[in-house]
């Protein structure tokens, strides 16, 4: 009767518990994601200027995120590019989208002069956008 | 006899899952915790100025059946400098420059009618700071009034 209680036992504790283990993965995971992401975000090094006023927006699946670093690199949607061929690109978005078109965003540098912005506003132009939004920080903080 | 064992079977099975495992509620909270940080993190605190730009797709814009209403009255403002003397702002004072500690207060105390019927066209030379631009389009969109950037020199 011993014997048979200690191997009911055994076969009860038997191989190995996954869940703590798959719980420390995900949060491995999540961990190296949000570091990676900062990580990116600090490669781009873009800090945008602060501002008092703003609008906010949450749909920005659809929009074209136009960056202007401090040495004057521009980036689409977080590729490098260079001047000449914004307007293309932007044009052939704006085709392809059409109405879900989400308009473009300019996340430029507060150090970056504006002659590094005034060639991407002057192709946004000629690709047919007649407005853009700058990206800004919240002066208040914002968060809520 | 067989009963005996397996009741005894049963009460040590309870003994050993008794209590609420916290083990796993712990780690899920923790994950969602990091998880509304990065966001928020990421996410927030970012907001957008809106322009129009220069040129036949902003004039393009204008509503058809307002073309006889008067147009809009257009304020040019142009930033200069940006070197170790700092940006200047010209437009906003007549003739003279204004530096550019100065222009948001000159610009929150001017009169404006209507600052609906009011555009700005805000150019800016080659080495003058975003940050000093977007300064200058903070202060006027606090007043209302819509701001063109122009793509011309």
């Amino acid at each position: 009767m011993r014997m048979r209680s200690v191997v009911d036992r055994g076969e009860r504790g038997a191989g190995v518990n996954v869940t703590p283990m798959i719980d420390v993965v995900m949060c491995l995971i999540v961990f190296y994601l949000m570091v990676g992401q900062l990580a990116l975000d600090r490669k781009s090094s873009i800090v945008v200027a602060e501002t008092k006023t703003g609008i906010e927006h949450q749909d920005l699946a659809d929009a074209v995120v136009i960056g202007v670093l401090m040495d004057g690199g521009l980036t689409l949607n977080g590729e490098a590019i260079e001047v000449d061929r914004i307007g293309g690109e932007v044009t052939g978005l704006v085709a392809r989208q059409g109405d879900l078109f989400g308009g473009v965003r300019v996340r430029a540098d507060e150090e970056a002069g504006f002659g590094a912005v005034r060639p991407v506003l002057r192709a946004l132009q000629e690709a047919g956008v007649g407005g853009v939004e700058f990206v800004t920080l919240r002066a208040d903080g914002g968060g809520g | 006899m067989s009963m005996k064992l397996n009741r005894r079977s049963v009460f040590d099975r309870s003994n050993q899952r008794s209590g609420l495992m916290m083990t796993p509620m712990v780690d899920v909270v923790l994950v969602i915790l990091i998880f509304f940080m990065a966001s928020t993190t990421i996410a927030g605190y970012e907001w957008f100025l809106q322009a129009a730009v220069e040129g036949p797709a902003e004039s393009e814009a204008v509503d058809e059946e307002a073309r006889f209403v008067l147009p809009a009255a257009v304020i040019d403002v142009e930033l200069v400098g940006g070197g170790v003397g700092g940006t200047v702002v010209y437009g906003i004072a007549g003739e003279t420059g204004v530096a550019l500690e100065r222009a948001a207060g000159i610009i929150s105390g001017m009169e404006i009618g209507d600052s609906g019927s009011l555009r700005v066209r805000l150019g800016a030379g080659d080495e003058v700071p975003m940050g000093d631009v977007m300064a200058v389009h903070d202060a006027w969109n606090e007043r209302g009034v819509k701001v063109v950037m122009r793509t011309s020199r």
